[in-house]
């Protein structure tokens, strides 16, 4: 399942940022699929990207005085989540895949429990994405999208490392704010190969979207508790740090299936709810 | 023998509880479609398009 996975995630995050020739010129996608928003974190000015970031467009809007009030984008992350939940974040987001890719590399492995550092997430989401873009403007009354200025490390590795290897006059551009930026990068991509998925867990707002989706989306970890002999199994190997045996619909939970695969007696199961309920009429 | 999605952890009888997340999935799924609608009939739209064909300077560390 985890190959089968990563194949699926590496699939769909190339085809979110096929555009090639944006890599060969250094330039970026013009088009109008750019209105339409791609589920994980992925920034737009990734040459290769069609789409637009979710994070980076509701920040846009915030920017805006003459809009403020999002409901396009909050609309189409709303319909994702409430579609999914964190199922983006565990298939379809391809900066959580190049954690995952670097939590592979052979070395001395981290593990953290549950740990309040999570809520730093929402901290984030709260801060850096709805009340600075919101209420800190420039004389014009422009405000800047300060997760991506000050945080982002999708942004530094999708865009401005290849915009600026492409780029003299970009490059000649970049001051002391790039050099923090690639700081974070570098700290990210390195705690990635010892812990899984750190961004994920305690910084992305994007994931902390989601989050809040996981109890009630269409998309579903569901567990029998007949079946379940509470073994610890799924804890084991959740590297999440959920316990889907007392808690699957943790906003911690990305939905990557591990635990169903590994439960020795097929008590969790991930899918809809439409089919869990035609099963418990039957078995009812 | 029982099935319990992780909705349903929720208190108190399952079925209850189960019409009440169905009745809210659809609330929020019809809601986030009106948003999107509204939002592009107030031209949130414009507003993304033009961030996301222009190289963001924030996003790379220049701007
Ligand atoms: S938490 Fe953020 S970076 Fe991680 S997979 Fe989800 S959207 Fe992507
Ligand atoms: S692995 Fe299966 S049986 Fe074991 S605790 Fe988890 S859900 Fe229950
Ligand atoms: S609870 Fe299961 S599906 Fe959720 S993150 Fe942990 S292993 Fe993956």
């Amino acid at each position: 399942m985890t190959l089968r996975r990563t194949a699926f995630q590496g699939v769909t995050g190339i085809l979110q940022n096929s555009w090639f020739t944006g890599f060969l010129r250094g330039r970026i996608w013009r088009g109008s699929s750019k209105a339409v928003c791609i589920p994980g974190l992925n920034c737009y000015s990734c040459p290769g990207a069609w789409g637009s970031c979710p994070i980076g467009s509701l920040q846009a809007v915030f920017n805006r005085a003459s809009d403020r009030i999002s409901m396009y984008v909050a609309g189409l992350i709303g319909l994702l989540g409430i579609v999914l939940g964190r199922l983006v974040c565990g298939w379809l987001c391809p900066f959580g895949l190049i954690q995952e890719l670097l939590y592979r590399i052979r070395s001395r492995k981290v593990r953290i429990g549950p740990t309040r550092l999570r809520f730093l997430k929402y901290a984030v989401l709260a801060v850096l994405v709805i009340l600075m873009p919101l209420l800190v403007r420039d004389r014009f009354g422009v405000g800047d999208p300060w997760f991506c200025k000050l945080v982002c490390p999708a942004g530094t590795l999708e865009a401005a490392l290849p915009l600026l290897a492409l780029n003299a006059s970009l490059r000649g551009a970049a001051g002391w704010l790039f050099v923090w930026k690639a700081s974070l990068l570098v700290a990210t991509l390195a705690a990635s190969v010892v812990m899984y998925r750190p961004f994920c867990r305690f910084v992305c707002p994007l994931g902390a979207i989601y989050g809040l989706f996981n109890r009630v989306s269409f998309v579903q970890l569901t567990l029998n508790e007949d079946t379940c002999t509470h073994c610890g199994a799924c804890v084991a190997v959740c590297r999440m740090a959920v316990d889907p045996s007392h808690d699957p619909a943790s906003a911690e939970c990305i939905r990557c299936s591990d635990c169903v695969a590994v439960c020795p007696v097929h008590a969790l199961s991930l899918g809809l709810p439409s089919a869990q309920r035609k099963q418990r009429t039957v078995i009812d | 023998m029982s099935s319990r999605a992780c909705w349903q952890t929720f208190p108190p009888g399952r079925s209850t509880v189960s019409t009440r997340v169905r009745v809210l999935q659809v609330f929020l799924l019809v809601l986030a479609t009106l948003g999107i609608v509204a939002g592009a009939m107030n031209g949130e739209v414009r507003t993304v398009i033009t961030k996301a064909i222009n190289v963001c300077l924030q996003c790379i560390g220049i701007g």
